[in-house]
């Protein structure tokens, strides 16, 4: 990689860090009021969240939250049980804190063009 | 006939010093004696650097090698070269299971003997384009910082990226930037990428453009609507950068092959009439903004219609070609030559305003008037005309050209085999 790769690679590191500590705000905010609104539950913002996290969490260093992040995308996708669903939003938000409180880790950059 | 060989005939020109310092311009050649003076004569009239083949390392830097097989009757060489370079064999050994053997050591084509000049300068043009894929690549992807790093990855081989991260702005996207392959998540909150690329593909211009569609979503029917709809890959996300980078190298330079071919005309290699004035807009564009000039020059054969009457029409695509190749060796890489119709040829030069242009032109007439052709036991010459006009003298590509085609009305009229260039506000316009 060259430096101005790697410059780059660490402002999107940074970029991404910010998004995943607000993601996890966002799902213990939505969490509880998605699954008490009055017209019933809406997960889509949850679902939206979850879903990123799906499809960007190993490039990042973080791969060990794609599981539960899947798992809300999927009880979601599902139809399932509206207290599942906010206990797997939970956990997920959990994970986050622990990931961003470790550091994130090496990025699967598997094949980037040296 | 010798119309082709007739540019051996040419006294070899040295090589310009910012041609000589290319590697693209190096050709290394390992032939007997009177083939490689054959050769040098012939490619170091083109512009080229040639060099005999003393041991490997007289190939350093050599983007070609023409070997006789003579010289190399096991292609041992070739074998070695190959690792190096584009090989290509100067023979005239056509069964094929020489062709076998030449390909199983690494050899990329063959040359018939004697080697001619529009031969030759195609196989080594076809090298330059493949060094230069000029892939287009647009990214349709909700996530800005996954397909930045998607971004990342494919403009480190040279592909020119653009990014949005809403689907629906997808078709001006299209429309602006001209991709040769779409990348397309599928699950966006604005729209779905299979709805987007349905709508993509009710333009018949994009029914062919490829589309990779990138999602994490398993599900097999997904995949298969993704396919139906004539997406041209599938790739499950979290993606693999590695494996990413290499489907859209491969897709996007076959788009651009494609892309090349629809504007290229075919007798020629040359920017077919579309596609020159395509490059004339974009150029008047960028000249606008980074305030520079450049030339237009349309050329016409004189008397071309009478070479077709007298000696047919092969001779005539011959002549064509000819000329063609003598542009392509004498202009440089940055400017654009197009066939702009049966004998008509234009030019971008450009940086050069039309002394600087009518310079170069007036170089590449003698040169041609000078070439022999021979047909029916007869040698002939053949001339041009051409008349110049600058951007700084029109800012509209029709306009200019219509200048420029005014110039060279009165080349034609000024007795032919001259060049012409519209000056504005000097009474005649000449």
């Amino acid at each position: 990689m060259t430096e101005a790769v790697q410059a780059r690679a660490a402002q999107l590191f940074t970029a991404f860090e910010k998004r995943l500590d607000h993601d996890r705000a966002e799902l213990i905010a939505n969490g509880d009021t998605a699954a008490g609104r009055a017209g019933g539950p809406d997960f889509d913002a949850v679902r939206f969240i979850a879903h990123r996290i799906v499809g960007s969490a190993r490039m990042f260093g973080c791969e060990d939250l794609a599981e539960p992040a899947g798992k809300v995308e999927g009880l979601v996708d599902a139809g399932a049980d509206v207290s599942a669903i906010v206990q797997a939003v939970n956990e997920l938000a959990e994970r986050i804190e622990l990931t961003l409180s470790k550091g994130l880790g090496s990025p699967d950059w598997n094949g980037f063009p040296s | 006939m010798r119309a082709r060989e007739s540019i051996c005939q040419r006294p070899g020109r040295r090589p310009q010093p910012e041609q000589a310092a290319t590697p693209m311009r190096s050709v290394v050649v390992l032939d007997k004696p009177e083939g490689f003076d054959q050769t040098s004569l012939l490619l170091g009239g083109l512009g080229f650097n040639v060099v005999p083949l003393l041991d490997t390392g007289s190939a350093k830097g050599c983007r070609v090698a023409l070997i006789n097989p003579d010289c190399d009757p096991e292609l041992e060489i070739c074998a070695s070269l190959s690792k190096i370079c584009k090989v290509l064999l100067t023979t005239n050994k056509r069964d094929f299971s020489f062709k076998i053997q030449a390909v199983h050591q690494g050899a990329q084509g063959l040359l018939s003997r004697p080697l001619n000049a529009v031969e030759v300068f195609a196989s080594l043009e076809e090298t330059r384009k493949s060094d230069m894929p000029e892939a287009r690549v647009l990214i349709v992807d909700d996530d800005e910082l996954t397909a930045a790093v998607y971004a990342m990855a494919l403009e480190e081989c040279s592909v020119r990226v653009a990014v949005i991260t809403n689907p629906l702005l997808a078709e001006k996207a299209i429309a602006e930037f001209r991709p040769d392959l779409v990348i397309m998540d599928i699950d966006m909150p604005q729209a779905s990428g299979l709805d987007v690329a349905r709508a993509i593909r009710l333009d018949p211009q994009f029914t062919s453009l490829p589309i990779l569609f990138l999602s994490s979503v398993s599900r097999k029917e997904v995949q298969e609507e993704a396919r139906e709809i004539g997406g041209d890959d599938f790739i499950r996300k979290p993606v693999d950068i590695g494996y990413l980078v290499k489907m859209v190298r491969m897709r996007a330079a076959r788009a651009v092959e494609l892309r090349q071919i629809m504007a290229r005309d075919g007798l020629t290699g040359l920017s077919n009439h579309v596609s020159f004035k395509e490059a004339l807009t974009t150029e008047l564009n960028r000249s606008a903004r980074a305030q520079s000039e450049f030339t237009v020059a349309l050329l016409d054969l004189d008397r071309f219609k009478s070479i077709n009457d007298t000696y047919g029409h092969q001779v005539g695509d011959t002549v064509i070609q000819t000329f063609a190749t003598l542009l392509k060796s004498s202009l440089r890489n940055v400017d654009v030559i197009g066939r702009y119709g049966g004998e008509e040829f234009a030019v971008i030069l450009l940086n050069a305003n039309t002394e600087q242009a009518e310079a170069t032109m007036d170089r590449i007439r003698q040169e041609f008037e000078r070439i022999e052709f021979l047909a029916s036991d007869q040698v002939f010459h053949v001339t041009f005309s051409c008349g110049l006009a600058g951007s700084k003298d029109e800012r509209g590509g029709e306009a200019l050209l219509a200048l420029a085609d005014t110039a060279l009305y009165e080349a034609k009229a000024g007795g032919r085999n001259c060049i012409r260039t519209y000056l504005p506000g000097c009474g005649s316009e000449f």
